[in-house]
């Protein structure tokens, strides 16, 4: 059962491919595959712990798949994402092989949310990084092409240090299992244990690093950009989180990491002040959102409080990329109250104003940053905040108030995928405190 | 007709039998589905140098991505095999030996998967650089 997240996916993509004709096949199919995944990642939630040693290979010998708390609930949420991006798709003029690729995405997604095996991990960051980067190079233009071909070079050079850093760390410990190396772990195996952290720095678009991401996000048509915006960082963040709070503490990587991600809030917020195209700015927003989760996570460890902005995070960019494809389709949005409103809903949420969900994960990160004094960050996060709801506030501005640009028919699929977000954003917030409940079981268990 | 022609013509021939040979001595010994794969995709190459691309896209009835999906699903309805016969997902389901292919598997059946998307992979690119060219 656990594999079938993985299995189903590109069984589905290969029948797209043995049949490219049929699309309106495509369409349904690819939104049943993603309800399937949805529910198996429910499914899994209802079990403490579920373990697969794949082809019966025992323990520390063969690739462990494990659907723990965790886990099932990333799984769960790129089958939420999966749901919500083919929605979305219906209303828009896509290229061939639009479907396959974006379920190969998925399936990729799931493995290295599932895997507990090193290399494996390597292998599921590869075909996410080739299904990510035909599926942008394939709906742009030619100057477009520059901002794939940064995003594909700068993800080599990450899977290039992953990959060094794998071998050397087998090399010396003889081990691939994330527990079996924690277990063996040596002081002279630092140095690959600092490499495999940049590749997921690289990965989730820390700062150094972070340039990749808004050269290509904008790049795409609207609902790649949304796919991507859910899924691609928050892989890089959450194989981070596992593979850290596995293996030993080290205190001088945290360290390093907290830093870095001050710097990513800092550098997020101010370059997207100086952005004028509308996913440009969600962009450079995601890298501050994304140093502000790993902030929390280098201060607090794994705390409810980090899965639960990490669930938040997905929902809410998710959103925003939508509702920017859409305004972007159109030139400005006056005139809907649906979109309008789920737009304040989700800008509310990211800023982290009180009643939405933002607020509680906020709340309480920033509350374990100074908690663990971090003063300076924690202060600088709330300036985040501040800087992140000035933004919301300008694109308002520029996108909902003012004179009625055109007529475009936006399609109803575009405005139900918008909805199901906004009602997920809403429920976060109306039951955070159930949702806090159910993020600290995941972590306990 | 050209040296390369004639070449291929003999060349052919004994490297797709290679290439099926690689693909069914490849469990237990050095080869299987990947090398294999190259072989038959290389021997497509030669058959492009010999015969130009106008001819070789007549004679091949089939598009690369039909050749990568069904390599694709073989490989993964080889992993419905462990369950069917009360084992694990993936784990490898042995038959009866059958001369020149060796042991009838699931692994073989997975072998053959990817043999055809290797294959399949170099046929999508060749034919892209072809088409670019032209």
């Amino acid at each position: 059962m656990i594999a079938l997240p993985i299995i189903l996916p590109f069984m589905v993509a290969a029948i797209f491919l043995i049949f490219p004709e049929c699309q309106r096949l495509q369409k349904s199919l690819a939104f049943i595959t993603s309800l399937v995944i949805y529910a198996l990642g429910l499914s899994f939630l209802s079990d403490s712990k579920t373990v697969l040693e794949v082809g019966g290979w025992e323990w520390p010998f063969g690739i462990v798949l494990v659907a723990d708390g965790f886990s099932s609930v990333m799984v769960s949420l790129v089958g939420l994402v999966g749901i919500v991006a083919t929605l979305y798709s219906y209303g828009e003029e896509l290229r061939d092989r639009h479907y396959p690729l974006s379920l190969i995405l998925l399936g990729s997604v799931n493995g290295a949310f599932l895997t507990t095996d090193l290399f494996n991990l390597y292998v599921w960051f590869e075909v996410m990084l080739m299904a990510s980067f035909v599926l942008l190079s394939t709906n742009v233009s030619k100057d477009g092409f520059g901002g794939a071909f940064k995003y594909v070079l700068l993800n080599l050079v990450s899977s290039f240090m992953f990959l060094s850093g794998v071998g050397l760390l087998y090399g010396s410990v003889g081990a691939l299992n994330f527990s079996h190396i924690a277990s063996r772990l040596g002081s002279e195996d630092l140095l690959s244990v600092y490499l495999i952290a940049a590749a997921f720095m690289i990965k989730s678009a820390l700062v150094p690093f972070y340039f990749w991401l808004p050269a290509s996000y904008h790049r795409a048509s609207a609902t790649v950009s949304a796919l991507f915006a859910a899924l691609l960082t928050k892989v890089g963040i959450y194989s981070l989180i596992r593979v850290l709070s596995v293996f030993p503490e080290i205190p001088e990587l945290l360290f390093a990491i907290g830093v870095f991600a001050t710097i990513s809030m800092l550098v997020g917020i101010i370059g997207a002040f100086g952005q004028v195209n509308l996913r440009r700015l969600l962009a450079f927003d995601v890298v501050s959102q994304v140093g502000f989760v790993l902030l929390g996570f280098s201060t607090g460890g794994l705390s409810s409080a980090v899965v639960f902005y990490l669930i938040h995070m997905i929902v809410v960019e998710m959103n925003l990329f939508l509702i920017a494809g859409v305004i972007e389709k159109r030139g400005n949005f006056i005139g809907s109250g649906i979109i309008g409103f789920s737009f304040i809903v989700s800008a509310c949420a990211l800023a982290g104003v009180p009643p939405f969900s933002g607020f509680f994960g906020k709340f309480l990160i920033i509350a374990e940053i100074f908690e663990n004094s971090w003063v300076l960050s924690g202060v600088l996060a709330l300036i985040m905040g501040l800087g992140t709801l000035v933004l919301m506030a300008r694109i308002w501005d520029i996108y909902f108030w003012g004179e009625k640009k055109g007529e475009i028919v936006i399609s109803s699929w575009q405005i139900i995928s918008v909805i199901i977000l906004t009602i997920v954003t809403l429920s976060l917030s109306i039951f955070s405190a159930q949702v806090l409940e159910l993020c600290q079981w995941v972590i306990d268990v | 007709m050209s040296f390369v022609a004639l070449a291929s013509r003999v060349i052919i021939p004994l490297q797709i039998f290679l290439a099926f040979f690689f693909l069914f001595r490849g469990h237990n010994l050095p080869g299987g589905g990947f090398i294999g794969g190259l072989l038959l995709g290389l021997s497509l190459v030669l058959a492009l140098l010999g015969f130009g691309f106008q001819r070789i896209k007549e004679a091949i009835p089939f598009e690369p991505s039909t050749v990568i999906g069904i390599g694709l699903f073989t490989a993964g309805i080889s992993s419905f095999f462990g369950p069917l016969f009360g084992k694990g997902i993936f784990t490898g389901v042995w038959g009866s030996t059958v001369p020149f292919i060796g042991k009838l598997s699931s692994v073989l059946l997975f072998d053959v998967g990817v043999f055809l998307l290797v294959a399949g992979i170099v046929m999508k690119v060749v034919y892209s650089l072809m088409e670019e060219e032209c």
